[in-house]
């Protein structure tokens, strides 16, 4: 027998019912509860706001209703109930009812392959239906239970396509991305980042493909059901409201109790610095007091995803290292799954688990941060990270199963190289050679694996120094020779050898 | 003996009842202006204070076609006042009405079979601004009008627009025949209502206007010093106007009410007084309450209202032909 | 910007409810219109209607008059209005921020009161004409040319001035700066470099102008006298015909909307077409001026800002003067017009209130959808609405009342008659002003904090009232109180339209001038701008709300 337990529910003080309730438990991810009514009318009868449940030899608790059953519990009713209704027996004994309720059953697992809100109307009609049959008054009360911090969910985009009045701006575009990680989209303008957040964010609406939140398949879920957390790059603050009316708005919509809104709150407002300043207005505040504002509201509802359009770009220099630990922090602690988008790439090697550089629409490469930087695997690439000089070069034919080591030409000398990247080839290949990775020498003695040049300026920038350097019958290249490590401080005009070190990756055209 | 609450409440609702029995509203059509008609509520409610009057103000023609339109369910009760040219073609939405006092109001005053009666009478004169004569000579009577150095220098009201142009071009055509009004018509500058006539003339825009008595007159005893009235030598003509119950009225009694209170002696000498309206009464001596001179001292050249209303649309015809032919 | 995929829930549903009910109470009595102008007596289709017209020699002449009038109060307007606004904008001297309420002044005052007092001071019997002629002194008279020149002159100069001055202050100063750097004397380069920027703004406001006066009926009304003019002959032919054949009318109305429409037509291709985009940069600071020159700007400026508040005062007085009938007694004061307009005939205060109320709500409503749905949902559904709304600024409101009454008072929905008609009349022709005031707006709000409170878990239908409704609230309030001032003054359509009953104020006004009540007339006039003032200076003092910022 499933236990039946005495319950009295209230619902914005009225009395909705009371009586003995089955409670049904289904395991949900990371200790989810999920009790379901069979006596559906108590679901619709239940208002957005707070419900009390009462459980002999208990104290009473409550439980913060939302809307369409899905609630917010407080962490002491999670130890609650862990305690007295999860046995494995019970769990055997719930999975029985669950066998016997075929519709119910079925509704749940159909459930299960769409998002929440019509989970539950689909599963409140079900039990409807099956109330009616059976005619009975037993009383089964489910509230979906939302524990703290399980509900991150990992981004899966399959096969994307978006275009704007025949301009293809995404297509055929897929990528993962893993829970509880910060992962960065980065580009240029114009190359699609935005729009790919947009897409997740749910304001555009795919053409083709289909967007995933873990397993649940949101590619058609309108933007405010996905439970999703937004920072904007103009902070989008309410102007007419207080910050801490700004950061409980969402709690607010979610029909949390008064008294949880404000601590949660306050601990949100804290957490970003801004302890004093709760009744501000956005007016009266500096950017970076926005931008923490604005983080604390998209954290504080614990969505399943953060998402971060360009939030630095209108911040000061200064203020946006700041604000790069300040989010770092935030995110952290919260392992949430953060979706970032900037152009500006030393922000994304900073900060990321992982990046995605992005190109016209497609992805040209995704990795780590060390990843990128140091094997890139096109001009583009390169060129985006850091910096570097892309130099087309002939390559040498060489064999692909010695690991990768092999030889170019460039301005006449035959070096030694590394080969990165798929496709170079005997069609040609591009040397990337980093700056700081390349060193000046005088012309004699003659330096095994560089290249003659002569030296057309000279940038001193106190850590280190930067020379424009032609290369003998070659293209320019920059050298960046930092303070301490240099054997030679050349002068424009002066000739010199450029060391280019074995290890220089040549990569696809 | 001491009123106990019980009683106090009876005697109040009984009086208050009582008093709703006695109040009764009139819903009242007519084409006069504010004063006028308040005027008219000042005697009414002196002689039967439970009447309670509602107006509705239009020109008389828009108040006559709302009549026609209400005609399946009346909204207004009595309709003052109209010329009786217009009245004549609404015959069908009269009720008619015979008041006691009809003794006191002269037969060509009446309307047929009681359908209506005549309140008052507008005589048409000649209204002289002096101060923009200007060298012309003042004016005696109509055929002056009719010289050359009068061309553009007066103003007559275009007699489709309104009751009392009518009469007055419709005069002038049975007195002076078709050339004289063509005549007229040639020198004449006219405007689009006699409000345009008598103000114009008022405010010195016209040296002459050729508009009803009692317009003028307002300017003369407002103290417009420049301001004279002139009884033209060669006859005036008489414009009366009357009111009528409104077919199948909701207030009937009420109305018949008021049909008496607005054709009583009062009444007919207060807007005398106040608004110069020449009563249709017999009993009333205009000379002795206004500067006005009385009915049997002016020269009046009579003139068939019958016959005036029927051939309407051959006088405005001739009247529009005559114009356009001075152009 | 997208063509058809619009979400149809919500925006997509209110975007075609509100344009059916747009082109229910616009387009469907505009196409009623032109349709009865194509008819004749036995519902063919003719044009006998226009050949009456032409062969009328009085219409050639009043449409003559028309646009002659046109053409001279707008360069009179452009006389006045250009050094005005050039004066404001790049001098300091004293009195100067007394031009600030000239805006104010403008849309306040009702035509019908402009009219009015100017008769009562430069009429025939007019207070100044009097006393002149105790002088010797003799005035023309105010009737006719003189005074349409005069009044109508006074009333629309501040088009011209408000939209010269707003380009001047938008002017990048550095032109000038690089014109002066590049060798050219200052006023040559004043001249060159001023001149041809600031034509488009001067441009632009004086075709509205020109299409106001065209379709100006009030004053023309008052002060025409034996001038024909279009707008008056048209109206006197709805009266005409009223309960025949409408066919003269919409003939003449017809007319009139071609000549709007001709001038619109210029308007955006040719003038728009220069219209050049300027960075906006910092305007040259005002310069102050010295003693001299500081009495003639100062003497100027007072002396328009006390022409265009002179009514307001006369009105005032002539209320509380005595009078005997139609003679004003200047000099003896009396409560009795006022006292009898209460009294006896108070109708006219309150149908003009309850009218404009129901009349500022409905239309405050619809303007706040309306904006946002072509501000923020762009479309080319929304796009037409924009047009749509926008339509009877074009429309003298003397055509648009013969429209409507020709649609509504027969057929399936009769409201002649009803205080509907009423409000629609008002509603309808003022709609463009508080959609214009709250659009405004809604430009600065920027999408974002739309899609925040979205991705907040709010529905799009609930953050629009959640999110953009309070930070559109002062614009809100600005948009109700100039709809409300607006549409108590309205009287070219509600003249038309209105049946015994419904009267309104300013319809009360024309009917007392008309009989020669001048003293009854301002008595309305005063409770009239009292009720006009009233929300205005609360708003400002109250609210701090800045009614004419964008207007």
């Amino acid at each position: 027998m499933a236990p039946r337990i005495q319950v009295d529910v209230v619902s914005a003080e009225e009395p909705i019912f009371s009586g003995e309730a089955e409670f049904a438990v289904f395991p949900g991810e990371a200790g989810e509860l999920g009790i379901f009514p069979r006596h559906a009318p108590l679901l619709t009868r239940v208002k957005p706001g707070t419900v009390r449940l009462k459980i002999p030899g208990r104290d009473e608790f409550e439980l913060v209703y939302v809307s369409g059953g899905i609630l917010e519990v407080q962490p002491t009713l999670v130890t609650l109930l862990a305690d007295t209704a999860i046995r494995a027996k019970d769990l055997d004994e719930a999975k029985a009812i669950k066998a016997r309720q075929g519709t119910e059953e079925a509704a749940r697992s159909r459930a299960e392959k769409f998002n929440i809100a019509s989970a539950e109307a689909e599963l409140a009609q079900a039990i409807r239906l099956h109330a009616k049959k059976k005619g009975r008054n037993t009383h089964l009360v489910v509230f979906c239970i939302a524990s703290e911090g399980g509900s991150v969910a990992s981004i899966s985009i399959e096969g994307i396509k978006k275009e704007f009045s025949g301009n293809v701006v995404l297509e055929d575009l897929s990528l993962h991305i893993p829970d509880g990680k910060f992962y960065t989209l980065l580009g240029p303008s114009g190359c699609g980042k935005t729009t790919l957040l947009r897409c997740i964010a749910g304001f555009y609406e795919a053409d083709a493909g289909r967007l995933l939140f873990d397993r649940d398949d949101m590619t058609h879920v309108p933007t405010h059901r996905r439970d999703i957390g937004m920072v904007f790059q103009d902070y989008a603050l309410f102007p007419d409201k207080t910050v801490f009316d700004n950061v409980a708005y969402g709690l607010r919509a979610r029909g949390v109790v008064k008294s949880e809104i404000r601590q949660r709150v306050d601990q949100a407002v804290k957490s970003v610095g801004l302890a004093d300043l709760a009744e501000r207005y956005p007016a009266q505040m500096s950017g970076g007091q926005r931008q923490r504002v604005a983080l604390a509201r998209a954290l504080v509802i614990r969505p399943r995803v953060l998402l971060m359009d360009e939030p630095l770009s209108n911040l000061d220099a200064k203020m946006r290292t700041q604000m790069r630990d300040v989010i770092l922090d935030l995110v952290q602690e919260a392992h949430i799954t953060t979706v970032f988008v900037t152009h500006d790439q030393e922000e994304a090697l900073a900060m990321s688990d992982q990046v995605a550089i992005m190109d016209r629409g497609k992805i040209a490469q995704t990795g780590t941060p060390e990843e990128l930087y140091g094997t890139p695997v096109n001009a583009y690439v390169a060129d985006f990270i850091g910096s570097a000089n892309t130099i087309p070069v002939d390559v040498e034919p060489f064999d692909r199963s010695a690991g990768g080591a092999m030889h170019y030409r460039l301005c006449g000398r035959r070096l030694e190289g590394v080969s990165g990247g798929a496709r170079a080839d005997e069609q040609g290949g591009v040397l990337v050679a980093r700056p700081e990775e390349l060193s000046l020498h005088l012309v004699e003695p003659a330096v095994e694996n560089a290249v003659p040049g002569s030296v057309l300026r000279r940038q001193y920038l106190g850590f280190k120094t930067s020379y424009r350097v032609r290369l003998q019958d070659g293209p320019e290249i920059r050298v960046d020779l930092s303070g301490g490590d240099r054997a030679i401080d050349p002068h424009p005009g002066d000739p010199v050898q450029v060391l280019f070190p074995p290890h220089s990756r040549v990569i696809g055209a | 003996m001491k009123l106990k609450l019980p009683q106090i409440t009876a005697g109040v609702l009984f009086s208050v009842a009582a008093c709703l029995a006695q109040a009764q509203t009139v819903v009242l059509y007519s084409s006069n202006n504010t004063e006028t008609i308040e005027a008219a509520i000042n005697v009414t409610k002196k002689k039967v204070p439970s009447l309670n009057v509602q107006q509705v103000t239009g020109g008389t023609g828009a108040l006559m076609k709302r009549i026609q339109a209400e005609a399946q369910n009346p909204r207004g009760d009595i309709l003052w006042s109209g010329g009786f040219g217009t009245l004549g073609a609404y015959k069908e939405y009269m009720e008619p009405y015979r008041p006691a006092d009809l003794a006191a109001i002269p037969e060509e005053f009446r309307g047929p079979d009681d359908l209506w009666v005549g309140t008052n009478v507008h005589l048409m004169v000649i209204m002289v601004n002096e101060r923009q004569l200007k060298g012309l000579p003042m004016p005696k009577t109509w055929s002056d009008f009719m010289k050359p150095e009068w061309k553009g220098k007066f103003a007559i009201t275009d007699p489709s627009k309104s009751a009392t142009a009518y009469l007055l071009v419709y005069g002038l055509l049975k007195q002076f025949g078709r050339e004289g009004l063509e005549k007229i018509a040639a020198n004449a500058v006219v405007t689009s209502s006699s409000g345009t006539t008598y103000k114009g003339t008022a405010m010195g825009e016209y040296a002459v206007g050729l508009t009803i008595e009692y317009a003028a007159q307002e300017y003369v005893a407002g103290g417009q010093k420049e301001i004279k009235l002139v009884y033209p030598s060669e006859g005036s003509y008489l414009a009366p106007e009357g009111m009528f119950i409104i077919k199948g009225a909701k207030n009937a009694q009420a109305a018949r009410a008021f049909y008496d209170v607005l054709m009583s002696k009062e009444m007919q000498q207060e807007l005398l007084v106040k608004a110069f309206r020449r009563p249709t009464r017999t009993d009333i001596q205009v000379s002795r309450l206004t500067s006005l001179p009385d009915i049997n001292s002016v020269k009046i050249f009579p003139l068939d209202q019958a016959a005036a209303s029927e051939e309407y649309e051959q006088l405005v015809a001739l009247w529009n032909l005559a114009v356009s032919k001075a152009k | 910007m997208n063509l058809i995929k619009l979400r149809w829930w919500p925006w997509g549903v209110l975007t075609v409810i509100a344009l059916v009910i747009l082109a229910f109470f616009v387009l469907y009595p505009l196409g009623v219109l032109f349709s009865n102008s194509v008819r004749d007596e036995s519902g063919a289709l003719s044009l006998a209607g226009f050949a009456l017209l032409l062969d009328n020699s009085m219409f050639v002449e009043a449409v003559g008059n028309t646009l002659i009038l046109g053409v001279t109060v707008t360069a009179l307007s452009v006389a006045i209005g250009v050094p005005l606004a050039y004066m404001v904008a790049r001098y300091e001297f004293p009195l100067k921020n007394l031009v600030a309420i000239l805006p104010v002044v403008t849309i306040v005052i009702p035509e019908v009161i402009v009219g009015q007092s100017w008769l009562l001071i430069l009429g025939n019997n007019g207070l100044v004409t009097n006393f002149l002629e105790t002088l010797g002194v003799e005035l023309p008279s105010f009737y006719g040319w003189n005074g349409l020149v005069f009044s109508m002159t006074l009333v629309y100069y501040t088009y011209i001035y408000l939209g010269v001055l707003a380009a001047l202050r938008g002017f990048d100063g550095q032109l000038e700066e690089a014109g002066l750097s590049l060798g050219t004397p200052p006023l040559m380069t004043k001249l060159r470099v001023l001149v041809p920027l600031m034509l488009p703004a001067v441009a632009v406001n004086a075709l509205v102008v020109f299409s106001l006066v065209v379709g100006n009926f009030v004053l023309a009304t008052l002060l025409g006298s034996r001038v024909p003019l279009l707008s008056v002959m048209t109206y006197n032919e709805f009266i005409n015909e009223m309960g025949g054949s409408p066919l003269l009318q919409s003939a003449m109305s017809v007319v009139s909307i071609v000549i709007v429409g001709i001038v619109l037509f210029v308007q955006k291709k040719v003038v728009e077409r220069k219209l050049y985009t300027m960075t906006p940069g910092r305007a040259p600071q005002a310069e102050r001026v010295r003693s001299g020159a500081a009495v003639l700007f100062t003497g100027c400026v007072g002396f328009i800002i006390f022409l265009s508040i002179l009514p307001l005062v006369v009105v005032f007085i002539a209320a509380f003067t005595e009078t005997s009938g139609p003679v004003m007694r200047w000099g003896t004061w009396s409560f009795t017009n006022i006292l009898r307009i209460v009294r006896s005939a108070p109708e006219p205060i309150f149908n003009s209130l309850t009218f404009a109320s129901m009349a500022t709500l409905a239309g405050v409503v619809f303007a706040v959808l309306a904006s946002y749905l072509i501000i923020k949902k762009r479309s080319l559904l929304t796009q037409s609405l924009d047009y749509i709304v926008v339509m009877p600024l074009t429309i003298s409101g003397t055509v648009m009342g013969i429209a409507l009454v020709q649609t509504f008072n027969t057929g399936w929905l009769v409201l002649a008659g009803t205080s509907a008609i009423m409000v629609l009349c008002y509603a309808v022709r003022r709609l463009p002003f508080a959609v214009r005031n709250a659009s405004s707006t809604l430009f600065n709000i920027p999408d974002s904090i739309e899609e925040a409170s979205i991705s907040l878990g709010v529905s799009p239908l609930m953050s629009f009232f959640k999110v953009v409704l309070p930070v559109m609230k002062a614009s809100i309030v600005s948009a109700a109180i100039l709809m409300w001032v607006t549409t108590i003054a309205e009287l070219a359509a509600t003249v038309v339209v209105y049946t015994g009953g419904l009267e309104t104020m300013p319809i009360a006004i024309f009917r007392q001038i008309d009989g020669g009540r001048l003293g009854l007339a301002s008595a309305y006039g005063a409770v009239m701008i009292t009720v006009i003032l009233v929300p205005i200076l609360v708003s400002i003092k109250l609210f701090r709300i800045n009614l004419f910022s964008n207007r």
